[in-house]
Formats: C-alpha cells, sequence, structure tokens
C-alpha cells in the first residue's frame, strides 16, 4: 500500500527535472525566445551527464558536463535563431530532433546499444541522509533519501529568482522582452542577452537531464526526457515567465505523476498513469487560455510561418 | 500548357534551389559523421544512399515508405499553410492505424467498402485526436506546438492500453499486435513482395487534390492568405478561425490517413510502436519540399530512399540507423534557415 512518505518521495522526484528546465525557461521566455528545445536539451545533459560520470567515476563531473552541454545546446540554439535566421520554435523542433538522433547514434557507435545504455554500476550523485531528522515533519518527508540535486535544484530557483529580482541583468532581460527599442537605445545587445537567457535555460535543462540520468539508476535511454521539456515549457507559459510561478507550476505538474502513481495501485491501468504529465498539461494550458480569454484579452494568433524567403 | 510548363521549369530551378543547397550540405555533414565513426564508411555511405535502388524489393520499400512520408508531409504541409503547426502528427498516425485495423476487421461490409471505411476511420480519428488542440489554437489563443506534442505523447499509450485490454491483441504474437487483417481486407500490394501498395495512389490523387484546393479555389487562395498575413485576410473580412480550423482538421485526417494505410497497406495489423517517427519525418518533408505540392513528393521520395539505405547500412556496416534522425534534425535548421544571408555575413560579398 502506498503511504504519504512514497507519495511525497515520487512527486518530489518527479518534479525535480522539470523545475529546474523551467526555471531556466522562464528567462528565456522572458526575453521572448519561446524554447522548444529545452527538450533536447534535457536530453543531452542526460546523455552527458552518464557518459562523463562513468569515465570519470565522478558524478559531479558529470553533473557539470550535463549543465555546461545543456548551455552549449542553448547557444547552438540562438546560433540557428541568429546567424541563420530560423524561427525559434521550428529551429527548437529541429534541435530536438537533432539531439534526439546523435544521441542515439554515440549509445550505438560507443556502446553497441540500440536505444539503451545501462552501464555497469555507474556512479550516483549521493543521496541526501538526515540520520537522526529523517523523521523530522516536512524537511525530513521531503529531503531525506533523495538524491543531492534536489538541494541543488532548490538552490537554482532561489538564486534565479535573485538574479531575476534583484540584479541589472533581470531588469534588461525584462526590457528585452518588453522593449526592444529602449534596450538598443541604453547600448545593449540584445542577440548577446538572448543568447545567454538560452544559455542559461539550455544549462538548467542539462541539470534536469542530469537528474534523470545519474540521480537514481544511472541509465541512458532514446528519448528519455519523454517530454518533461515541454512540460516545463507549458509551465513557463502558464506562470507567465516568472520564476518562482514556473516552479510551483511544474512541481503541479509533478505532483499529478505522484497522484497517479498512487492510483495504480488502485487499479489504474499503467498506461493512464504514464499519460497524466501530458493531460495535466493539456488541462493547463486550456486554463491559462480560459483565464486569458475572460479577463478580457483576446487570443493572439501568431502563425507560424517556416519558410520566409 | 506547354507555355505554363516551360515557366514552371523556370521557377522551379529558383524554388528548389535552396533545398538542394540544404541536402547537398546536410549529407555531406553525414558523410563527415560515417568517416568519423566507421571503420568501413566509403560501404557505408554508398548504402545509405543506393540502398533503396539495390533490387526492386528494397525500391518497393522505399515507395512504401514515401506513401506514408507523402502523406505525412502533406498533413504537415497544410496546416503550415495557414498557420499551424501541427508537431503531433505522431500521435495522429498512430490513432489513424489502430482505428483503421478496428475498422476494417468489424465494419459488416464488402471488401472494398470496408477498405475504403478503414481509410476514412483513419482520418476520422487523426482529425479527433487534433481536435482539442485545434479548438484551444483558435479560440483560447494557446499554442499549438505543445498541445499537439502532448497529444502525441498520449496517443501511443491510449492505443496500447486500448490493444492490449480491449480483446484486440494476437494471443499468438510475441510483440503486441492486433491480429492480421485477411487478405480481401488489405489495401492491393506493388512490387510483390515488397509493402509498397496501393496507397501510393492514394497519396498522389492526394497531393494533386491539395494542389488544385490550393492553387484554385477560394478556400485555398484564403488558405494562404490566413498564413501569411493573418491581419490583412482578416481586413478582408475573411473567417481566419473558421480557415484554420478546416487546415487544422485536414492536417490531423491526413495523418491518421497515413497512419490508416500503414495499417492496411504495409503491416495488415497495429503493432506497438511502429513508426520510427514518421510524423516527425512528416515536418522535414514538407519543410524540404517547401511546402509545395510536387516538393512534399519528391522530399518524401528522397526521405523513403533513406529511411531504407540507413536500414541497409544499420546491418551492411557499423553505422546505425539513427544517421538519418540527425540529418533529419540539421535538415530542419538548413531549410528554414537563410543559407544566403549566412554565406554573405561570414563570407562577406553582397
Amino acid at each position: 500500500m502506498f503511504g504519504l512518505d512514497t507519495f511525497i518521495a515520487t512527486a518530489v522526484s518527479a518534479s525535480a527535472p522539470i523545475v529546474a528546465t523551467a526555471v531556466g525557461g522562464a528567462f528565456a521566455e522572458r526575453a521572448r525566445c519561446t524554447n522548444i528545445g529545452m527538450e533536447g536539451m534535457m536530453l543531452m545533459g542526460a546523455f552527458t551527464a552518464l557518459s562523463v560520470s562513468v569515465i570519470s567515476g565522478s558524478a559531479w563531473l558529470g553533473l557539470l558536463a550535463g549543465i555546461a552541454v545543456g548551455a552549449l545546446g542553448g547557444v547552438f540554439l540562438s546560433v540557428a535563431v541568429h546567424l541563420l535566421t530560423c524561427d525559434i520554435i521550428i529551429a527548437g523542433i529541429g534541435f530536438n530532433m537533432m539531439v534526439s538522433g546523435v544521441t542515439l547514434l554515440l549509445i550505438d557507435v560507443f556502446h553497441g546499444e540500440s536505444g539503451t545504455w545501462a552501464p555497469t554500476r555507474p556512479p550516483l550523485l549521493p543521496r541526501i541522509d538526515l540520520g537522526a531528522y529523517a523523521d523530522t515533519p516536512l524537511i525530513g518527508l521531503f529531503l531525506h533519501g533523495q538524491s543531492v540535486l534536489v538541494l541543488v535544484i532548490l538552490a537554482v530557483v532561489v538564486l534565479a529568482w535573485i538574479v531575476e529580482s534583484r540584479s541589472r541583468f533581470g531588469r534588461h532581460i525584462r526590457a528585452v522582452g518588453d522593449n526592444l527599442e529602449a534596450v538598443v537605445a541604453a547600448g545593449l545587445n540584445p542577440t548577446v542577452l538572448r543568447t545567454t537567457t538560452l544559455a542559461i535555460s539550455g544549462a538548467t535543462a542539462g541539470l534536469g537531464g542530469s537528474f534523470l540520468a545519474i540521480s537514481a539508476l544511472g541509465v541512458f535511454a532514446a528519448d528519455m526526457s519523454g517530454g518533461l521539456g515541454f512540460i516545463a515549457l507549458a509551465a513557463v507559459i502558464f506562470a507567465g515567465a516568472s520564476v518562482v510561478r514556473s516552479a510551483l507550476v511544474a512541481v503541479l505538474f509533478g505532483l499529478s505523476v505522484a497522484f497517479a502513481t498512487q492510483f495504480q495501485s488502485s487499479g489504474l491501468p499503467v498506461q493512464f498513469v504514464l499519460m497524466t504529465p501530458y493531460v495535466a498539461t493539456i488541462l493547463g494550458l486550456l486554463l491559462v487560455g480560459v483565464r486569458r480569454r475572460s479577463s478580457g484579452n483576446p487570443p493572439i494568433i501568431n502563425p507560424t510561418s517556416p519558410i520566409q524567403h | 500548357m506547354l507555355e505554363r510548363l516551360r515557366n514552371a521549369g523556370v521557377s522551379a530551378w529558383a524554388v528548389s534551389r535552396p533545398s538542394l543547397l540544404a541536402i547537398t550540405i546536410s549529407l555531406t555533414i553525414s558523410f563527415v559523421i560515417v568517416v568519423a565513426v566507421s571503420e568501413q564508411p566509403v560501404v557505408a555511405f554508398r548504402t545509405f544512399l543506393g540502398g533503396a535502388f539495390e533490387n526492386v524489393y528494397s525500391f518497393g520499400s522505399m515507395l512504401s515508405i514515401a506513401t506514408i512520408l507523402i502523406l505525412s508531409g502533406l498533413a504537415a504541409t497544410v496546416g503550415f499553410r495557414a498557420g499551424a503547426f501541427n508537431a503531433g502528427g505522431e500521435g495522429q498516425i498512430y490513432v489513424g492505424a489502430l482505428m483503421a485495423v478496428v475498422v476494417a476487421q468489424a465494419a459488416p461490409l464488402p471488401p472494398p467498402l470496408a477498405i475504403t471505411a478503414a481509410l476514412m476511420a483513419g482520418m476520422v480519428a487523426g482529425a479527433i485526436w487534433i481536435l482539442v488542440p485545434a479548438l484551444m489554437r483558435v479560440y483560447l489563443g494557446i499554442a499549438e506546438i505543445v498541445t499537439t506534442l502532448m497529444a502525441s505523447y498520449i496517443a501511443p499509450l491510449l492505443t496500447i492500453y486500448l490493444l492490449m485490454n480491449g480483446g484486440l491483441r494476437n494471443p499468438n504474437a510475441g510483440v503486441p499486435e492486433t491480429v492480421r487483417l485477411v487478405p480481401e481486407l488489405r489495401l492491393p500490394r506493388i512490387l510483390s513482395p515488397s509493402s509498397a501498395n496501393w496507397g501510393l495512389f492514394i497519396a498522389l490523387a492526394l497531393v494533386v487534390a491539395y494542389w488544385i484546393v490550393l492553387e484554385r479555389t477560394r478556400l485555398g487562395m484564403r488558405m494562404k492568405l490566413v498564413g501569411q498575413q493573418p491581419s490583412f485576410a482578416e481586413t478582408m473580412g475573411i473567417d481566419n478561425k473558421r480557415v484554420l480550423l478546416v487546415s487544422f482538421f485536414a492536417s490531423g485526417a491526413l495523418a491518421g490517413l497515413a497512419g490508416a494505410i500503414v495499417s492496411v497497406g504495409m503491416d495488415h495489423r497495429f503493432i506497438q510502436s511502429f513508426s520510427p517517427g514518421y510524423g516527425f519525418l512528416g515536418i522535414t518533408v514538407a519543410l524540404i519540399g517547401r511546402l509545395s505540392p510536387l516538393g512534399v513528393i519528391l522530399a518524401a521520395l528522397l526521405y523513403g530512399a533513406l529511411v531504407v539505405g540507413a536500414g541497409k547500412m544499420q546491418t551492411a556496416s557499423d553505422v546505425p540507423f539513427a544517421l538519418l534522425f540527425v540529418l533529419q534534425g540539421v535538415l530542419v535548421f538548413l531549410m528554414t534557415g537563410n543559407l544566403a544571408a549566412v554565406g554573405r555575413r561570414l563570407f562577406g560579398g553582397r
């Protein structure tokens, strides 16, 4: 039978990668860089984190590499958008396809595996052991036995919130999103600012992907991000690109997974458990639309036009 | 008529030049990858490019895959034309494929009618699968990209649930799949024993139909206008919402039909995880074909050949099938980017 502790543990570990990814995604979205590529950045983060962990023997190095590669992915997407002048949405989709292919190719070439790479005894990040405090209400329930990455991700949320609300960089990002002319007039380079936000978004997506790969199992599977990057984007949209609210909405999506898992023991078929986050995401976006409509804002119809020249 | 053809020939070069450039660059990139990862790069790359043309069987396989890609490419194209990004073709293909098998088996109709009913059922299923994202986009302004993607994660899960729990599963098969359709309920084959089938003619007929609608009807004119200049279309008194909805449903229905033809024409059953990403490949095909009817056919043939070639390359050499997916992503960048502008920026000149 399922207890409260298992429920909370599931909720925390299901939320963590979405929260991490959503936090950076909020920066990019605020600068009007809708980052569809977060899905691929998570995936490359996961693959790199596991690979570097196995090669170096250190999961911490793996984590750093996963984050760095995610950031590089963000820069790559920015180059596609700013130099190649691709539409950011379509470039994001292309990016995801490419990463999905590259990771598949690499596990085949390096490990002779098609689809899943499960190294023997991979180094994993340590788990939080609260020892005598494991039974402390709240903190014990939420943290004991979780990967230390949960703490790292919490720290990232706080840091991102400070940057967003208290730093000059945070003001500049808001300006890029709201008033481009003013940014240019102030002598700032909007392309550099946008690239930075995409790199930040990539870095936190890499962090979220690393969580998938080196916190619990140490396995990489094809497309193991399973849409979490898109769900994180939905959380960002739901939250109006605010860091803290994005993180909270991401937790809601994680909670939906925990609820569904709980219902599995009372007979909910596993397929319905697995589809819960996707259904929750559609419902969440539906709520955004209804709210927007009832507040009198007309729906914006922005056509996506892929061929521009 | 001849005049028009000749004019078309001239503009065809101008239109196809970016595609050819993008294809050349991306094939070069994949050659570099092959050289980097392979012990026998020449064999691998030759098989990748030419594998589809080794014999009648592989040529037929290429045609059967191209059939699906024409339809999924057309699905993406119809959406793009009116400004709708259907990123969930993959999901619509799954529901269309299962629905077609169920209807073919259950419909108390003579075989030709049962096949027709199955194909229509696949279209309806695909259109239903895009219903929620379409309504959310048109009436609430929620970007369809995330919702169609979410729906495409749900579809394989739902179809596998129905397969396992709806009494559809073939108990004698190892992989979860339905029982095979009886021969009368299959689309006739061409180039037997390859899986090429009459679905190809259906797909080609639909491309022609799309061309007629786009170039010769008011609906087509409105689609283009809504896609390119939505506010101008609004001023012209065009009901943007209706045109957009029609495009969404046509897009979903075409992807659903692609799935139905996989079931009724290619596999003769529904198999769990049967699709190597036909829905996503459709997006690439639409972009390589630059949203033109003829372009979609050519791009689908090209990618069909590469899918067959990649499969053969995987067996014949040490380069995995996944090269195809890398290429797919690279092509999206190259097709939607402005290569000429990059060239000017990097190398100077005009």
